[in-house]
């Protein structure tokens, strides 16, 4: 393809995303660490766009000027065989460059593995990885969550990073960039967070069928929220429930707790087979494929294979019948964390 | 429908019969062609030859079809990725993990590098001077076991299922435990054939390279193409080992429930650094022999000699060098710390001072000379810009922050096809149209060959940049499906449509295979690019015996320096007289069947055929060091013209 082609084609494409650049989320960091990942991925493509326009800029002026032309006499070009100062310059220049680069990089390598300082007080979380799902365990406030993993803003916030089964790789493109998960080791990652929302995270390393779906939301909120979290978290209000979620959390008891904790029953006790439910009512979509409604739950419930392949969790179509179901759904969807903001 | 095969159950769903169903007719529409035209027996001569340019025109045929089919699955990837939350058939989950991996391992194993090493055992010879490899039984021994590594690994499709760990495939996913069923057995075994084939390739090589250049080719006055192949042979036969270890702990993890890879007991870091120390070199041993082709056909048609042949060798060997010190960066988000990740960056930058060189020099190549825009040419020139960009994102791959966030996303799957497709599938091509002739004693046709250039690489860039969007805008690799709040769908869609686009290319070019062997001038002549190097001295296609007198060789492009300088004969370096040549044998071939055998033993847990296939590999190796296979005499026909090359034009 012409350089000319190459850049229009360039230049259409951020076009037709619809969107600028600084809209994608590694451009657009809301974390101490993303910020260091992005002022590198900046100088590098500053200096790799000097390279490549150098040598885009050379190739279409030698074509243009070289080609073969139409009734062309002289076909036999003199035949040199090098220049020496020629070789040195773009021998030298390179090195220049990549000096430049490598300055910054092995700096900042250093930086990124020591936890941040900067920020007062620190919130130590431990992740567990499993195949398909996370798991958030809060070892200072002896609380366990999934899914959703809150840290207050303006705080150092260490990930410490383990896995129950294959590698996976935990990656929060806008706070964090990624580490792996790996079973046997424990890998850090810190950061922190510079502002308040709902960022999105993936496992990045192939980790089985459903690897596609095996995701998470980072929540950044402020300290009092954070704090209201937490304390909702240890100590659970669930007296108000409806008859229907009575019943339904009956059945959650003889069904789903063997595999699903929730706070109200046995927040103390971290079962690590399948994911905590305590904020079940605040999650986007269930188990990250299906929005969250009560319809979906129950096709869910109908069949969970065919929605997440590989998934552990057993189909209840057969187990449960409709009224129950009803009730249980009902039950879940009452699940939320009090002093959980939305 | 579900059937027993050794014990193991096989679903039969609807992709798997028409999988079935598909290979069913083209056996029969081959088996039919064949008996129409009575090609049968030429067949079978075929593939009892040991001739370097029969068993590379069959190696190139092989990594052609296996093209086909790494690129039927890169097709079903696009389509299933196509939209948000699709469902393309039954290519979700596990499915679209088995067409995900053998995507990867196909083109790497089945199609780059056998395609490559096709043109070297076609064209080396040729352009050093030689009659034939150093170990001809060795290199269709080569080819029979690519050729068995190659069929295991796809038939794995229909029968119980491929592997599903990546091409990388990691462990612990990769182990019994995680991944049930023969699929990761078939690429255990699969690849392990097929580089026993790889590993006796790059000796045959290194031999012959070093062995059999005509009189007066001293190293330094070797072409390009031939000096790529020798350092790639020693990468090969440093890095392969690697895998064969790598290979054997998963298999034996696999197979015997031995734990060096599992987590507890064993540690499964061990298959990352045996597999990438393996891994890295790899994408060098693509990559090198394509930048000798680059460099033959940039300076044939530019109608100059190479600039800085000097530098060029030497950042050759630099790249090969470096190659090996380099594998960590596949493993910087693994933890090893700040100071391996450091030291293993700098390494990786300082690879592109070397690269950085070549491509100077290949413009410098091209400044001053008379460029002729023949196709083989245009996949040269594309080459440049396109490889470039893959070189340039490496870097910033290799500034360790910023890989902590590219690293495993789309943003590597856009530069690594880049490097892979943008050198060595592009190298490839500039040498098929460009050795062609030489082969087949016909060009193919420049129109189609001009579209199939185009279509080709502007449906490359189409589905490939867009991926370093998807990359910055979060999308994690080896993914089967997004959500529509992720706003990946429109770049999704282009990278489709672009896929298709590459494919139309293929057509183009399989048509104008059949084009031009239908209506292309019968008569080329030995020299119809005005060439510069040896092979250009010989008839198209060229007798058995190549050279009807060995040449004498008085600098580098031997064959531009007599056409300025005396009559553009090259002086011959021994009389006329009777050659010797090898007879063909049926062995490898029976070798390789024995293998597979055994591999089949091994995937299915039947002992019997393990141990008749392990044996009959010992029996047929016995045999073979018990009894030479013999030569034949041949006398070329008197040449009155004294060419080096026999037959007049």
């Amino acid at each position: 393809m012409k350089p000319i082609h190459l850049l229009m084609w360039s230049v259409f494409m951020l076009l037709l995303t619809g969107c600028s650049p600084s809209k994608w989320d590694v451009l657009n960091p809301k974390g101490s660490t993303a910020e260091t990942q992005l002022s590198l991925i900046q100088l590098s493509m500053l200096l790799m766009s000097i390279v490549l326009v150098t040598v885009i800029t050379l190739f279409t002026v030698f074509l243009v000027k070289y080609r073969e032309q139409p009734g062309q006499t002289n076909r036999n070009p003199s035949q040199e065989a090098g220049n020496k100062k020629l070789e040195i310059i773009w021998t030298i220049i390179p090195i220049l460059i990549l000096t430049l680069l490598a300055i910054p990089t092995v700096q900042d390598t250093y930086k990124l593995a020591d936890e941040p300082k900067e920020a007062e007080g620190t919130i130590t979380v431990k992740v567990i990885a499993h195949q398909y799902w996370w798991e958030f365990e809060y070892p200072d406030f002896g609380i366990t969550t999934a899914e959703i993993l809150h840290v207050p803003v303006d705080k150092n916030v260490v990930i410490e990073l383990t896995s129950a089964d294959t590698i996976h790789s935990f990656w929060v493109p806008q706070l964090a960039g990624k580490q792996d998960a790996i079973r046997d080791r424990t890998n850090k990652l810190s950061f922190i967070p510079r502002e308040t929302g709902m960022y999105r995270g993936s496992c990045a390393e192939l980790c089985g069928a459903a690897h596609a779906y095996m995701r998470f939301h980072v929540k950044v909120e402020s300290e009092a929220d954070f704090d209201s979290w937490v304390e909702g978290m240890k100590n659970p209000d669930r007296s108000n429930l409806t008859s229907s979620e009575k019943r339904g959390k009956a059945l959650f008891k003889d069904n789903c707790l063997s595999c699903h904790a929730t706070n109200t029953m046995d927040s103390e006790i971290n079962r690590a087979v399948a994911p905590h439910l305590g904020d079940f009512a605040s999650r986007e979509r269930i188990a990250n494929v299906l929005p969250n409604t009560p319809e979906h739950l129950k096709k869910w419930l109908d069949n969970p294979e065919a929605i997440k392949p590989d998934v552990a969790m057993p189909s209840f179509k057969d187990k449960l019948n409709n009224e129950e179901k009803e009730d249980l759904i009902n039950f879940l969807m009452s699940l939320e964390v009090e002093g959980d903001e939305k | 429908m579900t059937f027993t095969f050794f014990d193991t159950k096989i679903k039969m769903m609807s992709d798997i019969i028409v999988a079935d169903l598909s290979i069913l007719i083209m056996g029969i529409a081959v088996a039919i062609l064949l008996t129409y035209y009575k090609k049968w027996r030429s067949l079978w001569k075929w593939l009892k030859s040991t001739h370097h340019s029969k068993v590379g025109i069959m190696y190139l045929t092989a990594g052609f079809a296996f093209f086909l089919r790494g690129g039927l699955d890169a097709l079903i990837m696009r389509v299933q990725l196509a939209l948000p939350q699709n469902e393309f058939w039954v290519f979700q989950g596990d499915k679209y993990n088995q067409m995900m991996t053998t995507h990867g391992t196909t083109m790497i194993f089945f199609v780059a590098m056998p395609l490559l090493i096709g043109l070297m055992n076609v064209a080396i010879p040729w352009q050093i001077g030689a009659r034939d490899l150093a170990f001809p039984y060795l290199n269709a021994m080569s080819f029979w076991l690519f050729l068995a590594g190659g069929i295991l690994v796809n038939i794995s499709f229909v029968l119980g299922g491929s592997p599903t760990a990546g091409w990388t495939s990691y462990a612990p996913l990769a182990l019994e435990k995680f991944a049930p069923g023969p699929g990761n057995d078939y690429y255990t075994l699969g690849l392990q054939v097929s580089g026993i084939g790889t590993l006796l390739t790059a000796i045959n090589f290194l031999v012959t390279i070093i062995n059999k250049r005509a009189p007066g080719m001293t190293f330094m006055r070797m072409p390009l193409f031939p000096w790529s192949t020798l350092v790639t042979s020693i990468l090969i036969l440093f890095a392969f080992p690697a895998l064969t270890v790598a290979l054997l702990l998963l298999m034996f993890d696999r197979l015997y429930g031995t734990n060096f890879l599992a987590a507890d007991a064993g540690n499964s870091l061990i298959w990352q650094h045996l597999f990438w120390i393996f891994g890295h070199p790899e994408v060098y041993i693509l990559v090198l022999p394509a930048f000798g082709i680059f460099s033959d056909v940039i300076s044939t048609f530019s109608r100059k000699r190479v600039f800085g042949y000097s530098s060029m060798v030497i950042s050759l060997m630099l790249i090969g060098f470096l190659g090996f010190m380099v594998w960590v960066h596949h493993m910087f988000t693994v933890g090893l710390g700040p100071t391996s990740n450091a030291i293993f960056a700098i390494s990786t930058m300082s690879i592109a001072v070397p690269t950085g060189i070549k491509i100077f020099n290949w413009l410098f190549t091209i400044r001053g000379g008379v460029i002729q825009m023949r196709t083989a040419m245009l996949f040269a020139l594309g080459f440049i810009p396109t490889f470039v960009i893959g070189g340039v994102t490496g870097v910033m791959l290799a500034t360790v922050p910023a890989d902590y966030q590219f690293h495993d996303s789309y943003f590597v799957v856009g530069h690594f096809h880049y490097v892979i497709i943008g050198g060595t599938i592009l190298g490839i091509f500039a040498g098929i149209y460009y050795w062609w002739p030489k082969m087949f004693g016909f060009k193919l046709n420049e129109v189609l060959g001009k579209w199939h250039f185009w279509t080709f690489l502007i449906g490359f860039h189409i589905t490939f940049f867009p991926m370093h969007i998807m990359g910055l805008k979060g999308m994690p690799r080896r993914v089967y499906t997004y959500l529509p709040e992720d706003g990946l769908a429109g770049l999704n869609m282009v990278s489709t449509i672009g896929a298709f686009m590459m494919a139309a290319g293929m057509m183009i070019f399989l048509w104008n295979l059949y084009y031009s062997a239908r209506h292309s001038e019968r008569s080329v002549g030995k020299d119809p690019w005005d060439g510069r190097t040896l092979e250009w001295t010989i008839p198209s296609p060229p007798p058995e015996y190549n050279f009807a007198r060995i040449p004498k060789v008085r600098g580098i492009d031997p064959l531009w320096q007599a056409k300025t300088y005396t009559n553009g004969e090259i002086e011959a370096a021994e009389p006329l007289g009777e050659i010797e040549m090898p007879l063909s044998t049926v062995k490898p071939v029976l070798m390789s069947g024995a293998l597979t055998i055994a591999s089949f033993g091994f995937i299915f847990h039947v002992l019997v055929f393990q141990i008749v296939g392990i044996t009959g590999v010992a029996l047929l190796l016995v045999a073979r060091s018990f009894q030479d296979t013999g030569s034949q005499s041949i006398k070329p026909p008197y040449d009155e013209d004294e060419s080096i090359g026999g037959e007049k034009e």
